[in-house]
């Protein structure tokens, strides 16, 4: 870990970091209701008792945007655990050089040969819109990824000493992968799923600015967008502090990435 | 000639099989809903739902047969061009979708075409001029654009373009006229994704021994580039371009919807919210195809124009 890492790499870290820190402190410290209506407020301008205006309803933006901003932040959180953790065990399995590991490094590589979007789109005109659908849809879309790192990473770890030695002394297969392949992986997984869960946060408001997610009166900052596109002509503002969190949150995920992918370690 | 022929063969047995697995995806995916279809069938337009209507809907849906016969038939209807009725409309999916595909073919191969162009203009000067203005301008187009989602930007470009500068329509018809703006968000998009890579693959190509050979014989920088550089990156760029014309048929759903461009996106997306099922199902059954087939076929140009990047033990 010894190597320099440029500014925009460390600028990213403390813009997510940042990010995180306001999104979990933020509605503590500004508590206003994400949902109350106060219909002598509707789309009022940014003012001291609305720093970021209100929207048709007269609800507060600012407390929309932090509350939108920890719905987007904890759903992109259990879609990249959940496809993680399924992705670790099947690309394990994947990697046996038996005919179920076969089939299923099969199954994996076809899925990932069909588009996503059109995968994840199929996946919530099945199971009807909303947020908990479009989750199972991204998990659906995403776990081939990692199962597909895992596999490569378990694969090129098989001959190595130390688990060739556990094999001569009889250490069973589970064992194995949790003692000797998975904390080598580790950091390499830790970072793609960081970095994916920027991308995530980016295509669940895509979802639900489409009115596919995140169903009113939730606050959520793409579904925020949808509804505030009606009124950007008389209340532009409105715009301004969803888009401003989807853009920064992606900005610093770019930033990060374009590190990382520069020393070949994500996909 | 018998050896080629041979594995022409397997190539397209290959791609069969990969559709076939979509097709089985696509079928299973509306097979195994939560909750019962017959319910949604019976309910289509505020109906009364009866035991009746529910029992005539399970028939009508084939639901009384089992899975494996369901997904037969409807498979070769679906061969026979037959994608079934819209639940909403009562018409042909295949016409409801026919009618709709020309605008985003239109709007998707502009976008394709001039991405591409774009990239390779500024991605060839970039590489041949590393550090210069065009290169450091590359670098923040694909920073700040190649995560930034499409839809906010055209969110953006509709309110501050359209509506500010009083450029362009706020509701786009499909034609050539309304073109512009849909389509320069979406090579806007497509060139943050790929004016790096193929200003690496430039960078590449002239660091070889060969382009060191040709400079000191004396080739200009533009010759070194026309016929040295851009042919060696352009095939190293191809799989991408494959991805690109994947993306033509459905790749721009979200701006067609937001500029409510006449094709299939605004059409796909009211499909999935009014639960219309069958047209749901179609539209992904030919996009997934569309993006199979024509993956498969980059891949293969790409083999068959660079050996070096065929497969292991396989390809032509």
């Amino acid at each position: 870990m010894a190597q320099t890492r440029p500014l925009g790499f460390w600028a990213g870290v403390v813009i997510l970091a940042l990010a995180v820190v306001i999104l979990a402190v933020g509605p503590i410290l500004y508590d206003v209701s994400p949902t109350e209506q106060d219909l002598f407020a509707t789309l009022q301008p940014p003012s001291a008792a609305h720093p970021l205006g209100a929207d048709q309803y007269g609800r507060d933006v600012l407390a929309r945007v932090l509350h939108g901003g920890r719905v987007s932040f904890l759903a992109a959180l259990a879609i990249v655990t959940v496809s993680l953790a399924v992705g670790c065990v099947a690309g394990w399995l994947a990697a046996h050089q038996s005919l179920p590991g076969a089939l299923l490094s099969r199954g994996i590589d076809t899925l990932l040969s069909l588009p996503g979007l059109i995968v994840a789109l199929a996946v919530v005109g099945a199971l009807g819109v909303g947020l908990g659908n479009l989750l199972i849809a991204f998990v659906l879309v995403g776990w081939p990824w990692y199962a597909r790192i895992v596999r490569g990473l378990v694969i090129e770890r098989r001959t190595m000493p130390d688990i060739l030695a556990a094999r001569a002394f009889g250490v069973g297969d589970i064992a194995i992968f949790r003692g000797h392949i998975l904390p080598h992986t580790l950091r390499t997984l830790a970072i793609i799923a960081a970095l994916d869960l920027g991308y995530v946060i980016a295509g669940l408001s895509g979802f639900s600015y489409l009115g596919l997610g995140a169903q009113p009166p939730a606050a959520e900052w793409g579904a925020m967008l949808d509804d505030a596109q009606t009124y950007f002509v008389v209340a532009p503002w409105l715009l301004l502090g969803p888009a401003a969190g989807i853009a920064v949150t992606v900005l610093a995920t770019t930033l990060i990435a374009e590190q990382v992918h520069g020393q070949g370690i994500a996909r | 000639m018998k050896a080629t022929a041979l594995v022409i063969v397997r190539e397209i047995v290959a791609t069969l099989a990969t559709l076939l697995v979509a097709s089985v995806v696509v079928f299973g995916l509306f097979a195994i809903l939560p909750g019962d279809p017959a319910v949604l069938l019976a309910n289509r337009g505020g109906n009364m739902v009866t035991p009746e209507s529910i029992a005539a809907a399970r028939r009508e849906l084939g639901l009384d047969r089992p899975l494996p016969v369901r997904y037969a038939g409807w498979l070769v209807g679906v061969l026979r061009g037959d994608l079934s009725r819209s639940w909403a409309s009562g018409a042909p999916v295949r016409d409801l979708l026919g009618q709709r595909i020309g605008p985003t073919l239109l709007l998707g191969s502009t976008i394709l075409l001039s991405g591409a162009l774009l990239s390779i203009l500024l991605g060839g000067l970039a590489g041949l001029h590393p550090n210069s203005v065009i290169d450091r301008a590359t670098r923040v187009l694909s920073v700040a654009g190649s995560g930034f989602p499409a839809f906010l930007l055209c969110l953006l470009t509709l309110r501050f373009v359209v509506l500010g500068l009083g450029r362009g329509q706020v509701i786009a018809d499909g034609t050539v006229h309304t073109l512009g703006l849909p389509a320069a968000v979406g090579a806007l998009s497509l060139t943050a994704f790929w004016v790096r890579p193929f200003r690496a693959l430039v960078r590449d190509a002239l660091a070889t021994d060969w382009a060191l050979a040709c400079r000191a014989r004396g080739a200009t920088n533009r010759r070194l580039l026309f016929d040295h550089a851009l042919p060696n990156a352009l095939l190293g760029f191809l799989p991408l371009l494959g991805l690109g014309l994947a993306g033509v048929l459905a790749g721009s759903i979200v701006i067609e919807y937001v500029f409510s461009w006449p094709g299939l996106g605004p059409f796909i997306i009211d499909s999935i919210k009014r639960r219309d099922l069958p047209v749901v199902q179609g539209f992904a059954l030919i996009s997934t195809a569309f993006f199979v087939i024509s993956t498969q076929l980059t891949n293969r140009v790409s083999w068959y124009l660079d050996p070096n990047r065929r497969p292991p033990g396989g390809g032509a």
